[in-house]
């Protein structure tokens, strides 16, 4: 029993490697000789995880894993609790369907980070790829709860079909919350093309520019006040950088998508 | 030449009569035989439960409904992927993906990890044909067949109008002989050629389908008579019209009174054995239904339980999926076939919360209950509709475990059970042997397998080993030992081998001046030409049929 396990990567990864098995909750329950034998997939192959990380610890659900991880893919996997730190950046699909516990990470994160995801923390200190918190190709419901939160930008297709949780980055690239069901997206700096096509109730809020889409139409000019609250326990709880003026700013609401159910929103903030 | 001894089994071949006697089974080269030297190699299976290995004859495994149904589900291919197993026969072992509709190899490894050995593809659209077979090729280990889709085809409905039943039974017999199919199948018939002229609904057994005499009652009798003229080891094989609506009950029994007298089976009857009346009530109709099978020994019939959990429904019948996709909100495809049949494809989740799906789950035990030869009413879950086939171990459990049974009653939604004879309380419970009947001996007898189904003397040397074990549903999800033709696929639990299986079709003779008239046919109206047309390159010998 030790109060943390550590993996170090052995050697440099030089094609991407499925970690799903890395799950905090999971590692609770395992000796470190256990541990060495959870699988890897390698392409369709499967390999011991002890080959290719060096294990210290054993019986803990407090994670750190070391090295360049950007080939290393599904870390956090349907993880239930727990805690992932993860020292560089990492790969696809971190935190996928994710329920509970916390992953953070000191680098980037690549595409389907939190894709599905249902609860708990995943925090991105850098920046991650395409459809972080939307749903798995064919899905009907991206993230149901938890939290994203993303230091850098993120790319395309953020929050797709997201039905609940919220997602925070300072950028997004095409189609943040397309089919968005409900749940919010909060972006720090302007919001790329086609964001919120086809939500229903979900709210996107932006502190940059916006480019309303045609099928959004302007409804205010107020003082949201849940966007007050959000954003103070945003920033009391993960130290982001948003001021004041944005905190107990003016914004604008745009209804949409009015070719959907037209209850969704894009917040726009104007002016202290 | 390998030979094999296995010794000490309780045998359960109810088609020699056999209920769990000890003895001895002798295999050699791929079958079985009288007796073997006594050098030969043993395997001891004392204490061991002994079958022929598992046949389902009906469920959606290769067909181009089920690669639809794939490229539709791409999320279970994420949340399910499948390692490729651990084979130390050379050949290549494949990963793939699991969930509802596994991808091929899978299937094949699943179906062998579970004891079955033989699988028919319920319904193939005739043009796409050559799709099954290139699957089939890579589904491995079982042996694989696939009935072929007929009852909404322009051409065999053109020569239903024209009084021509000679070509219409030629017809059948060259669709079959040109895609390597096995038997004629039936779906919903008329009822999709109608859905796409926008009919939704098919009333009665004698609604005109475009011409008034062509009509449901008519394709099932030109058809039923066809299969048997023919001498086709399988009857024809019928989805009725009205699938999964309530009160379809009469409509199952009109088209079992259709066809009295005549050979034919009936599958998933679960989905077609409903009381009460569209939109206002929906009842149990199983008694109904079981007693007409119990009293006509001309019907047989397939159960098509419906499982608790995941599915993915996919069918001919687009007409069932409309309903579905509307009524759920879930995605789905829906297609033409040329002018052959149809397809719909939703995926679906039963819930014991569920009225609907409870009543359906109860309606498809007591057709299993309430049947007294369990020869005639087999087991199938239509998968992957009604469920996977991963859930039949637990359905075995739900036939030979009553107070199981009666405790999983107790969890579901009440609201239609009222008056079920299930829910009044059924203290049957299935035998080992009834079992091996309805999973085995049965299949094989409704398909008319002389070499399936059993453990006699020449006998295919398909063989499944049970270790004894008081939850049956971990009895039958893990056998201990699975032979294939005389390989030893799966040795104490673990698959071991995988060779490709046979391919199970029938070749039926026909007057060739059909061929005249069908091209004309073809040139006019087909996206293929007739001599393109049929699947050619089958390496294995058809299944002999009466008529040739």
């Amino acid at each position: 029993m030790s109060e943390r396990i550590t993996l170090t990567l052995r050697a440099a990864l030089i094609r991407p490697l499925g970690a799903e098995c890395i799950s905090a909750d999971r590692f609770a329950d395992l000796s470190e000789q256990e541990i060495g034998a959870l699988e890897l997939w390698d392409g369709h192959a499967s390999v011991a995880l002890g080959d290719v990380f060096a294990i210290r610890g054993d019986h803990s659900s407090s994670v750190t894993i070391e090295g360049d991880l950007a080939h290393l893919d599904g870390v956090g996997t349907a993880m239930r609790g727990g805690e992932i730190a993860i020292a560089g950046s990492v790969g696809g699909g971190v935190g996928a369907r994710m329920s509970g516990g916390a992953i953070r990470i000191a680098g980037n994160a690549g595409d389907d980070a939190g894709i599905a995801m249902a609860g708990g923390l995943l925090a991105i200190a850098g920046s991650a790829g395409d459809r972080a918190g939307a749903a798995l190709p064919g899905a009907s419901k991206g993230m149901t709860g938890g939290e994203i939160i993303v230091r850098g930008g993120v790319g395309r297709d953020a929050g797709s079909r997201m039905r609940r949780g919220t997602l925070f980055c300072a950028s997004v690239g095409e189609g943040a919350g397309t089919a968005m069901i409900a749940g919010n997206i909060i972006v720090a700096g302007d919001l790329g093309d086609g964001a919120g096509l086809g939500n229903k109730r979900g709210s996107i809020l932006a502190l940059g520019n916006v480019r309303v889409p045609p099928t959004y139409a302007y409804a205010c000019t107020y003082r949201p006040p849940h966007v007050s609250l959000m954003l103070l326990s945003l920033r009391a709880r993960h130290e982001l950088l948003v001021n004041d003026e944005h905190v107990h700013g003016l914004y604008q609401r745009y209804s949409g998508d009015l070719a959907d159910i037209g209850k969704g929103e894009i917040l726009e903030w104007r002016s202290m | 030449m390998t030979r094999l001894r296995i010794t000490g089994g309780a045998v359960h071949d109810p088609a020699n009569g056999i209920d769990g006697d000890v003895g001895d089974i002798c295999i050699e080269n791929g079958r079985i035989v009288a007796s073997l030297p006594a050098d030969a190699p043993t395997l001891r299976a004392g204490g061991m439960v002994i079958m022929a290995g598992g046949i389902d004859i009906h469920a959606h495994i290769a067909a181009t409904s089920v690669s639809m149904g794939r490229r539709l589900l791409p999320e279970e291919h994420a949340l399910h992927p499948v390692a490729a197993p651990a084979l130390d026969d050379g050949s290549i072992p494949r990963s793939g993906t699991g969930g509802t509709v596994p991808s091929t190899f899978t299937t094949g490894y699943r179906y062998a990890g579970l004891g079955y050995t033989t699988v028919f593809d319920a319904a193939v659209a005739p043009v796409a044909a050559r799709q099954t077979h290139a699957e089939l090729d890579d589904t491995p280990i079982i042996d694989g067949g696939f009935f072929a889709l007929l009852g909404n085809d322009e051409y065999l409905h053109r020569q239903i109008a024209a009084g021509e039943l000679a070509r219409a039974k030629d017809y059948a017999a060259w669709i079959l002989r040109s895609t390597g199919g096995y038997a004629i199948k039936v779906v919903n018939p008329g009822g999709v050629e109608l859905w796409k002229r926008n009919v939704r609904e098919v009333k009665t057994l004698d609604d005109p389908v475009g011409s008034s005499s062509v009509t449901p009652r008519r394709i099932l009798e030109v058809l039923a008579g066809a299969a048997n003229d023919l001498g086709l080891p399988h009857p024809v094989h019928i989805h009725c019209n009205n699938l999964g609506v309530a009160g379809n009950v009469a409509m199952t029994l009109d088209s079992m009174r259709a066809l009295q007298g005549r050979r034919a089976h009936f599958t998933h009857l679960q989905f077609h054995s409903y009381g009460g009346e569209r939109g206002k009530s929906w009842s149990s109709a199983a008694r109904q239904v079981a007693e007409y099978v119990n009293s006509h020994p001309e019907v047989t019939g397939d159960v098509g339980q419906v499982m608790f959990g995941d599915a993915t429904t996919l069918t001919a019948d687009g007409a069932v999926e409309y309903l579905l996709h509307t009524s759920t909100g879930r995605k789905w495809i829906n297609s033409d076939i040329e002018l052959e049949t149809g397809c719909g494809i939703v995926p679906y989740s039963y819930r014991e919360k569920a009225a609907v799906a409870s009543l359906q789950w109860v309606v498809g035990l007591e057709l299993f209950l309430l049947s007294s030869d369990p020869w005639r009413m087999v087991l199938s879950t239509d998968h992957p509709n009604g469920g996977s086939f991963m859930s039949y171990p637990d359905l075995i459990r739900l036939l030979m475990d009553r107070a199981y049974r009666d405790e999983k009653l107790k969890s579901v939604n009440q609201k239609m059970l009222a008056g079920s004879a299930l829910a009044d309380g059924i203290a049957r419970e299935y035998t080992l042997n009834e079992i091996a009947i309805i999973t085995r001996a049965g299949p094989a007898r409704q398909l008319g397998l002389a070499a399936k189904g059993h453990l006699g003397v020449g006998a295919d040397a398909d063989i499944t080993i049970y270790s004894r074990d008081a939850d049956f549903a971990k009895m039958f999800s893990t056998p201990r030992y699975v032979l294939k033709a005389g390989t030893l696929v799966v040795e104490e639990g673990q698959l071991r081998r995988a060779p490709a299986g046979k391919r199970i079709f029938v070749k039926p003779g026909f007057d060739d001046t059909l061929l005249r008239d069908l091209g004309k046919y073809f040139e006019a109206y087909s996206s293929v030409r007739l001599a393109n047309y049929p699947v050619t390159g089958l390496r294995d010998a058809p299944v002999p049929t009466r008529g040739a």
